[in-house]
């Protein structure tokens, strides 16, 4: 049921995430208590991309350039990469037989990307930013890992279409509610969104951002977003049964899906302070990893 | 396995486009030795140094568990076809890894303030 | 057609807001007037255009240079010594905007430094150890305060407090003719932001605002319950900056609560800057920060001149 587009389903495909990330950034701007207003809303992503392209890029004091710029193109590359495997209705521009895998090995590059992000500047604040992000992979990335391996378990397949067609009957989403949780707060932890920004909190002044000027700022913070969105819309087919849905088309089920669970995840960052992994660490190792496994242990038995 | 391929390309493509078009419209020349944001004081030092890794402990507890991914992927597949033996043996595998976190966790590894 | 000239008229304005010690009504104002226009401050140089000095002091001068050397183009230095007229922001727009101001931009590289020293650390071993100040210039920081930290990672091994500039601020001691709970609130919005819950800071800024212009404060009981019950907030600060006897007994959440229900913490600069090296020795940075914002030093002239 889910079939592989055409080569030109590899220049659709960032197209439509990047679509989603501007939306995403003006859904995030429209719930900012300053209520900039619906028109300026919707023109905050544009605005902030010209305001990018036109600013004058930095190179600080002995900085590594190449790792430094090279974070940006990776987090990017490796955001829209996670999606390839993401099914769109029935098209998808690549069904991997190891499909949550290959999500899982591209979401993880993020790990290198934001760290090489503050390590280039030679910078205090943006080093400290970049190793928080690497205490934060450990702590969000086992129980993610067990929730991608539950939902493969149900389907009894690795392979995105298989788990899709497997939640004809019921949505994972409804019989694995610890997996979805999980896997949601764990979209949060590896785009370093709101409220798991602490590595470009603003108590570092930005963290591993904090260098960044003009267009290498632009690459990074479109990796950053489209990472999210890419999560989000995994969170999908792995759990909220893909395209299917009454009366509308399957391609417009899955773009309604992506964009409530986009969104919500947009608005609990504006619900929640900053998560320090000095506190979170304890909660996902001891609280998040044992609950994930107890899910994967039920959804075994169950697929006995 | 051209999708790959051509994914990265054309996300590597919009990239340098991005490049280009900043570099056309540009105010002026990319500022090179800008001081490193320090609250407005001079760096006394590079920043680059060896890191105060408080939670090296916890890395090491990582490993072992993504170690433990490299079988948990595929067991998903036959966990069906080999039945309670595959369950029990997975486990059993996960318990006694998970008894290293406690430990870990008894030992103070997982705060570490 | 000018695209440079077009971006540059669609680019949104990002202030960076520096305050020097006195200049607290002008900091005031031009929060208001940015949270008005609806424009998002940044956070350091790379990010902002619009470089926002809140008061005057000679001293701050030259970290203010430094900063400004840091800023790439388009880029806008604004001085707001007292009141702020709106149309000094309106100035600074149309010079943000003008493609012809912002393309001479020239900036000196800095001098090269050595790499890091090594020190004793915790464990008993040697490790690299940096010099890391915090403030003048920083977001949600007290005007006028420096402290100079040593750094191993991310771990305070040692703070020493400097009152930049002590006596010199000009200027009246803003909060204390004001109604006290709007000094409570402005030190809630920069604990809240720190903690990164900017919307409930932006909510508590609000209502300072309202609480300086004698209007009702709608909405101060439904802030204060609201963050009372965040349960997050609770486990994220509790323990941060603990205290065992002063004026500012408990941590940074019972502090914060104190300023909620309008029962304290009495501001109390001058213990807050001779306890402040023992607190932040061995802290996090981030719990550094959060130490600071519940302790609140004020260095308002009136205070220690």
């Amino acid at each position: 049921m889910v079939e592989q587009t055409p080569w030109w389903g590899a220049l659709v495909l960032p197209a439509v995430l990047v679509a989603f990330a501007a939306a995403a950034v003006a859904l995030d701007r429209g719930l900012d208590p300053a209520r900039i207003g619906f028109g300026a809303a919707v023109a905050a992503p544009g605005r902030a991309v010209a305001g990018l392209l036109v600013q004058q890029r930095r190179r600080t004091l002995a900085a590594d350039g190449l790792l430094w710029r090279g974070a940006g193109v990776v987090l990017v590359v490796a955001a829209v990469l996670a999606s390839m495997v993401t099914p769109l209705g029935r098209w998808v521009v690549s069904d991997l037989s190891v499909g949550v895998v290959w999500f899982n090995a591209m979401e993880i590059m993020a790990w290198a990307a934001v760290w090489l992000a503050g390590w280039g500047p030679n910078s205090a604040f943006a080093l400290v930013g970049g190793y928080r992000f690497v205490a934060q992979g450990l702590a969000y990335e086992l129980p993610h890992m067990f929730v991608l391996t539950t939902a493969a378990l149900g389907a009894g397949s690795l392979r995105i279409g298989d788990i899709v067609a497997a939640q004809q009957g019921l949505w994972f989403a409804v019989w694995m509610p610890v997996a979805f949780v999980v896997y949601l707060v764990s979209v949060l932890g590896m785009a370093f969104a709101r409220p798991f920004d602490h590595p470009a909190g603003a108590d570092l002044a930005g963290g591993a951002l904090a260098e960044l000027s003009g267009v290498d700022r632009l690459v990074l913070s479109a990796g950053r977003w489209v990472l999210l969105v890419s999560g989000a819309a995994m969170a999908v087919p792995l759990f909220l049964g893909g395209g299917a849905g009454p009366l509308l088309p399957d391609w417009l089920w899955s773009l309604v899906k992506t964009a409530v669970v986009l969104g919500a995840l947009v608005w609990a960052g504006h619900r929640l302070p900053t998560v320090r992994m000095e506190r979170y660490a304890e909660i996902a190792w001891m609280v998040l990893v044992p609950a994930t496994l107890l899910q994967a242990l039920i959804v075994s038995l169950v697929v006995l | 396995m051209t999708g790959p391929l051509l994914l990265g390309g054309a996300v590597l493509l919009a990239v340098g486009a991005l490049h280009g078009v900043a570099f056309l419209v540009r105010l002026s020349r990319t500022a090179t030795g800008v001081a490193p944001f320090l609250s407005g004081h001079a760096p006394a030092e590079h920043a680059l140094s060896r890191f105060h890794v408080r939670w090296y402990a916890i890395t090491m507890v990582f490993l072992a568990f993504d170690m433990e991914m490299v079988f948990m992927y595929p067991w998903t597949l036959v966990v069906a076809e080999e039945g309670l033996t595959a369950v029990v043996e997975m486990f059993v595998f996960l318990a006694i890894l998970f008894a290293g976190v406690i430990y870990a966790w008894r030992e103070g590894a997982l705060r570490w303030t | 057609m000018d695209v440079t000239g077009w971006l540059l008229r669609h680019t949104p304005p990002r202030p960076m807001v520096v305050t020097a010690p006195g200049g607290t009504s002008a900091r005031v104002a031009v929060e208001r007037a940015v949270l008005a226009r609806g424009w998002r401050p940044a956070l350091n140089p790379a990010r902002t255009n619009l470089l926002v000095v809140a008061g005057h002091a000679p001293w701050l001068e030259p970290y203010l240079r430094r900063v400004w050397d840091s800023i790439p183009a388009p880029r806008v230095r604004v001085d707001v010594p007292e009141a702020l007229d709106e149309r000094l922001l309106d100035d600074a727009l149309a010079a943000l905007r003008d493609p012809v101001r912002q393309r001479t931009h020239h900036t000196e590289p800095v001098e090269d430094v050595f790499m890091a020293d090594r020190a004793p650390d915790r464990d008993g071993l040697t490790l690299d150890e940096l010099h890391v100040p915090l403030g003048p210039v920083l977001a949600y920081w007290p005007a006028g305060l420096i402290v100079h930290t040593r750094l191993q990672g991310d771990v305070v091994t040692a703070a020493t407090v400097e009152v930049a500039g002590a006596g010199t601020a000009t200027g009246d001691a803003f909060w204390s003719g004001a109604d006290p709970v709007a000094r409570r609130l402005d030190a809630c919005g920069r604990l809240l932001a720190l903690a990164g819950w900017t919307d409930q800071a932006v909510v508590a800024q609000r209502l300072r605002d309202a609480v300086l212009d004698g209007r009702p404060a709608d909405g101060l009981a439904r802030f204060t319950a609201r963050v009372r019950r965040s349960r997050t907030l609770r486990w994220l600060l509790a323990g941060v900056g603990h205290v065992t006897d002063g004026p500012f007994a408990g941590d940074a959440l019972t502090r914060l609560y104190g300023w909620l229900d309008g029962t304290g913490p009495p501001p109390d600069t001058r213990w807050a800057l001779d306890h402040l090296p023992e607190l932040l020795a061995g802290t996090e940075l981030a719990n550094a920060r959060l130490v600071v914002a519940s302790l609140d030093p004020d260095l308002e002239p009136s205070h220690h001149g």
